[in-house]
């Protein structure tokens, strides 16, 4: 098993003076296999960002436990999880705000082979750097810009790159088209995919968009207020939904309407 | 269509084109740099040695020999200016720099470790900030006894506390972006997201905070040698001269006018070049066009 | 152009460039667009980010930056926009021409009251009492369905959820009952559970209102949900125009067609390469290099937009093939 997490929690503390507690995470179970993507969906604030956050241990946990392939990551300090860092990532939302604005392209992509020594030499780091472009469908021009030059699409191209230069067994997309042009959403959907495929990496795939998850994923998780209410196969939450908020959220699809479906599609 | 839309020619590039907009930061440069000028070359372009007493030439007005007239003393008051403006930029810049490195690594390590570090900075920068800063400043000189010296050390004991809360809370902003969480994602270490992903990025108001400081710092000095506190006879300081003119301000101006003038432009030059700087680093003033 | 309904069109506009002075250079947004909008009716304008589509509609109410300038003719009942004085022009934004603006989050001053910011609007333009203003306020909030109306004037944004802060929005846009809306890609960054919310509300107030609506989006299927008409802008031109049934039946661009191919629910087909950059326009076709059904002649001619069918504009070589 690659990932298994198992009754997951995260609580914060709210008020000043009336000090509560707010569960964010509230015992969420999973696990994803290898090369499996498991789709992650609920509307904006029901902790599927948080969990993104807890699987990679950018933030503690308040109990349960997370494991990649069978070790203990909880508890783990910080210097002992630059050892799994590598093999589990993430492409954030915000694509060009996952950049160091002040960073050219080529030194972003540059950084996480120099971290982990995965280059001999500038020379190889150059060729790396070039095929790592060319996966995502960039071309050497892009090299010398910055963040900020690049659309949005471009800039999360970029952030993929940089993920993929570490070899990840396992990546967290947290939302990683909900801020792009629907036409860019199919590009970077199934770059992903690809790369997925053509790597056997595992994914945890968060998004809000049922349409967008029934696409990229195997199995399909779906919170609501911190807790899993519903998982299943991708035939199992789209065709006979349980669950009621499940229900609900299939209700949500924007249908276009019928007396205007293309000719050849009818 | 046709169409000839002119290309305004006076639209250039980055800086240049700023510049052009901004007048006020030219000016206030410009300004600044030959305040610094003046202080580096000091003893080539001073007309008397500052320190020559006159019997004979006492409170002088101003004259051909004498440009900005003499002190009480006999000696040439824009030589003494001159070399004061020596002392104030030297000591400014020791107190700038020593305060402000060490004000954004505690800032630094205050927004980014947080806890019992962050509390421990940040309670203590409140002690310091509780008093105003020329009371507590003046405390500490009158202990360690007057003289530049204490006076360097003083302010610059009372000034670090501005820089460590300002880089403090852009720390806090920055931490939480998305791009510093990717960066910690990959694998970088405490230290090396610290100085190579939030350094950066806060450097930008340090620059502008530094430039009003010096203004302030300034005045501070020139406050404190007022009161006898700072530079001690003979050395040529601004406000022990305008202190040393106190008496004769009937009779004789220009003895306090002409450093008066001289410590009015110096701060207003240093404080407009502040402002000036917080607008060209602002991208949101630069950049003229939109999505 | 031909005109297309009985009626004369409400907003007309005709060959409007609008350029911008980046730097040493100049960058063409929008280029002769021509199109109208009818009474009542809802033109939907799609078009990838950077198509210069928001830059279209701030040339209708003339709120451009300094480093641009627009030409060609904008009509509106009669009187033309690009000359009108700033006092004319005053009065119409907002009573004749409202505007929706597109983030929810941050179009709201989060230190004023929900409800008096929009008391606000009314008072610009109306001479009406502070009662009046009220009453309205909660006369429109309640149309709006946010409940509790009386209640909600008192709340400050930060108070409100994401729909119901979009529905204060449109409440603004809407107050002065404008005969034309403007809608900035009300979608944008929402959720799927909002932005079925905000398309119901939308999809109301054009049917309720006797107003017209240009509908600003990069998401085809919003557009399909609520336009009469379909307007399809790339790199600055309106590539295809037409009916939202007859686009959507029988896409006649390549790009329209590859843009609803991309859907999620049409087959997620990606179109390749990237929407190319206003200064830097590949020569003929704008869109040749990405198009599936390219051919030499493309590269080398920029067709104009013609008639295809019945109100139907396509600007492509071989729009009569398919």
């Amino acid at each position: 098993m690659l990932i298994e997490v198992k009754d997951l929690v995260k609580e914060y503390s709210v008020g000043i003076f009336n000090k509560s507690v707010v569960k964010a995470v509230d015992e969420v179970n999973f696990c994803v296999q290898q090369g499996e993507t498991l789709g992650l969906v609920g509307e904006s604030g029901c902790g599927k960002s948080t969990v993104a956050r807890l699987l990679l241990m950018l933030i503690q946990p308040t109990s349960g436990s997370v494991r990649f392939e069978g070790q203990e990551l909880t508890g783990m300090s910080q210097a002992a999880l630059l050892k799994f860092r590598r093999e589990m990532q993430i492409v954030f939302q915000q694509p060009q705000q996952s950049l160091h604005p002040r960073m050219k392209i080529a030194e972003s992509l540059a950084e996480p082979l120099q971290l982990y020594k995965l280059v001999k030499s500038k020379a190889e780091e150059k060729v790396r750097v070039r095929q790592l472009l060319d996966e995502v469908g960039l071309s050497e021009e892009h090299l010398e810009r910055y963040p900020h030059e690049l659309s949005g699409g471009q800039a999360q191209r970029v952030a993929i790159a940089r993920v993929l230069a570490l070899k990840p067994k396992f990546i967290v997309a947290d939302e990683p088209t909900s801020m792009l042009d629907v036409s860019v959403q199919a590009q970077i959907l199934s770059l992903i995919k690809k790369l997925q495929q053509e790597h056997t990496i595992g994914m945890l795939f968060i998004s809000h968009d049922l349409e967008v998850v029934q696409a990229v994923s195997d199995r399909v998780a779906v919170m609501y207020q911190g807790k899993l209410v519903e998982t299943g196969s991708k035939q199992q939450i789209f065709m006979e939904p349980r669950h009621s908020y499940t229900k609900y959220l299939t209700s949500t699809i924007l249908e276009m309407p019928t007396s205007l479906i293309r000719d050849d599609l009818a | 269509m046709d169409t000839t839309i002119a290309v305004d020619k006076s639209y250039k590039k980055g800086v240049v084109r700023f510049v052009k907009q901004d007048k006020l930061l030219v000016y206030s440069a410009a300004v600044v740099l030959i305040i610094i000028l003046i202080a580096l070359m000091a003893p080539l372009i001073m007309p008397h040695d500052p320190t020559a007493v006159s019997l004979t030439e006492k409170v002088n007005p101003p004259s051909f020999q004498y440009p900005c007239g003499t002190d009480p003393l006999g000696r040439c008051v824009l030589s003494r200016i001159i070399q004061g403006t020596r002392t104030s930029l030297v000591a400014a810049a020791i107190i700038v720099a020593i305060s402000g490195t060490g004000g954004v690594l505690l800032g630094l390590i205050s927004g980014y470790k947080g806890g019992l570090v962050d509390s421990l900075i940040m309670r203590l920068v409140d002690v310091l900030l509780a008093f105003p800063s020329i009371i507590l400043a003046m405390a500490l000189v009158v202990s360690m006894g007057p003289g530049l010296g204490s006076v360097i050390i003083a302010l610059t004991l009372v000034h670090w506390t501005g820089y460590a809360r300002l880089v403090r809370a852009e720390v806090l902003t920055l931490k939480q972006s998305e791009f510093v969480e990717a960066a910690r994602a990959m694998g970088n270490s405490s230290v090396r997201i610290l100085f190579k992903y939030i350094l950066p990025n806060v450097i930008a108001p340090v620059i502008v905070m530094a430039s009003l400081d010096i203004a302030q710092i300034v005045l501070s000095m020139a406050s404190l040698s007022f009161l006898g506190l700072g530079a001690q006879p003979p050395d040529a300081e601004w406000g022990a001269m305008i202190n040393q003119g106190r008496e004769f301000i009937r009779t004789a101006p220009h003895v306090t006018l002409f450093p008066g003038l001289a410590l009015m432009v110096t701060i207003l030059a240093f404080s407009l070049l502040g402002d000036s700087l917080r607008d060209y680093f602002d991208p949101r003033l630069r950049e003229g066009y939109i999505e | 152009m031909v005109t297309m309904q009985a009626s004369s069109p409400l907003l007309s506009i005709r060959a409007l460039s609008t350029y911008f002075q980046v730097k040493e250079t100049v960058v063409k947004a929008v280029d002769e667009v021509s199109l109208d909008i009818y009474p009542q009716e809802v033109l939907a304008l799609v078009g990838e980010t950077g198509c210069g589509k928001s830059v279209l509609a701030l040339s209708i109410l003339r709120l451009l930056p300094k480093n641009s300038q627009s030409e060609g003719s904008i009509r509106y009942k009669g009187l033309e926009i690009l000359e009108a004085s700033e006092e004319e022009l005053r009065k119409m934004r907002g009573k004749e021409i409202g505007m929706i603006p597109q983030s929810q989050a941050t179009s709201l001053n989060p230190l004023l009251k929900v409800g008096w910011q929009v008391m606000e609007v009314l008072q610009l333009h109306k001479k009406v009492g502070k009662l009046e203003a009220q009453e309205s306020v909660v006369n429109l909030f309640s149309r709006l369905q946010l409940p509790d109306p009386a209640k909600r004037m008192n709340y400050y944004p930060h108070q409100l959820s994401g729909g119901m802060r979009q529905r204060v929005l449109v409440s603004m846009g809407v107050a002065c009952k404008p005969n034309l809306i403007l809608v900035d890609e009300p979608t944008k960054g929402l959720d799927a559970v909002l932005r079925k919310e905000v398309v119901n509300l939308l999809g109301e107030q054009a049917a309720e209102n006797s107003s017209s609506m240009m509908l600003i989006t990069h998401d085809f299927s919003v557009a399909a949900v609520l336009a009469d008409r379909i307007a399809v802008m790339y790199a600055g031109e309106i590539v295809e125009m037409g009916s939202s049934s007859g686009i959507l039946a029988k896409p006649r661009h390549p790009y329209t067609q590859s843009l609803i191919d991309s859907l999620p629910g049409r087959g997620f087909k990606p179109i390749p390469g990237f929407s190319p950059s206003l200064s830097l326009l590949p020569p003929g076709c704008r869109f040749q290099p990405r198009c599936r059904v390219a051919c030499p002649k493309c590269a080398s001619l920029h067709p104009e937009i013609t008639e295809t069918g019945v109100n139907h504009y396509v600007r492509c070589l071989y729009a009569d093939r398919s």
